[in-house]
């Protein structure tokens, strides 16, 4: 009995000097990341879908925007009516975002000092939309929605520039190519 | 003498297994698991995948949960690389444990992978996703097998090294 557990049993076990050798080097180049990050010198992508998440921002400006209505359908079978904004370049002062993941809220601040956030083929869809003021520079509005890439023969809108002062966004859907996030800070609990 | 034990070996095992009742049954599949789980890096293929499927579900839930393959064309590139990556490491993850004489591969892969991850998706997943990546990839790394011969001497294996 003991002679076949010990020829079956070809066991192992972790010896955590190794485990320093290689995880130290990495936390440390990941360090080396978060601060680029940080600094704004590395742009990163973000797409999240599915759950809802709050952004706010003292200031939104933007190239390249438009806007049309759309439906997502949600878990619960039935239909969320969304705002879907797309805009070609944006910049956002004080950004902050705050994601419910597992039960715990992260939320997440960059842009807050003197560097604004930037953001390349940003994609929103939100299901609310609130801010004080807003600018459009050569606006159409009415536009059909089906040549902004929304559904066709419904109402869309399309502008060269927008400026949008203290927004915040309940969202559904959120993309960017790019987004270098300068000043960020992550964190959890309280949210935006 | 090895000859011997692997002649009597099957035989055990194959002679009294119908005889075993139920409740014995389950005990022989935990203790084969177990013996399963400890002769590869479970633990840090268990983390790979973990962090794979994070990375995987934030760009992606929206689909799942709406089954909407519209979506995955809207998603772009950021939301392919968080799906590239999360595939990868669940890759890394399975062959770690599947291929356990090539764990240094895989679980350097899925470190390099979860640092990656940071910029290409979501900040490796709201840092989640990229610290799974890292810890169960240092702890696959980490894994040495013990030969029962060598046991005694596990110096000179951390010589070896």
């Amino acid at each position: 009995m003991s002679v076949s557990n010990s020829s079956t049993s070809a066991r192992g076990k972790v010896s955590w000097r190794r485990f320093a050798i290689v995880a130290v080097p990495a936390i440390a180049v990941a360090g080396v990341l978060v601060g680029l990050t940080a600094e704004g010198a590395l742009a990163s992508s973000i797409s999240v879908s599915g759950q809802e998440f709050t952004i706010t921002a003292d200031q939104l400006a933007g190239t390249g925007f438009a806007q049309f209505g759309g439906a997502l359908p949600n878990s619960s079978g039935g239909q969320t009516p969304v705002i879907v904004s797309s805009i070609k370049n944006a910049t956002l002062t004080k950004l902050c975002q705050s994601v419910s993941v597992l039960g715990m809220t992260v939320h997440l601040t960059a842009g807050g000092n003197g560097t604004p956030v930037s953001a390349s083929n940003l994609v929103v869809d939100a299901n609310d939309q609130t801010a004080s003021s807003a600018v459009f520079t050569n606006i159409s509005i009415g536009q059909d929605a089906g040549t902004l890439g929304g559904p066709a023969g419904t109402f869309g809108e399309e502008a060269d520039q927008v400026t949008i002062d203290n927004l915040v966004q309940h969202t559904w859907y959120t993309t960017a190519g790019t987004f270098t996030l300068p000043n960020l800070s992550l964190g959890f609990g309280g949210s935006c | 003498m090895t000859a011997d034990d692997a002649g009597t070996g099957p035989e055990a095992g194959s002679g009294p297994a119908p005889a075993v009742p139920a409740p014995r049954h389950g005990r022989v599949r935990t203790q084969r698991f177990r013996t399963w789980r400890r002769s590869r890096p479970f633990w840090g293929g268990l983390l790979l995948i973990l962090a794979g499927l994070e990375l995987f579900a934030i760009p992606l839930s929206g689909v799942l949960v709406r089954g909407a393959i519209k979506l995955v064309i809207y998603i772009g590139i950021g939301g392919v690389f968080g799906v590239l990556i999360g595939a990868l490491l669940v890759a890394a993850g399975l062959m770690a444990w599947l291929n356990p004489l090539h764990k240094t591969f895989y679980s350097i892969a899925g470190i390099v992978l979860g640092i990656v991850s940071f910029p290409a998706s979501n900040l490796g997943g709201l840092f989640l996703g990229m610290l799974l990546a890292i810890i169960g990839g240092g702890l696959a790394f980490a894994w040495t097998p013990i030969e029962p011969a060598e046991a005694a001497g596990p110096q000179s294996e951390a010589a070896l090294s």
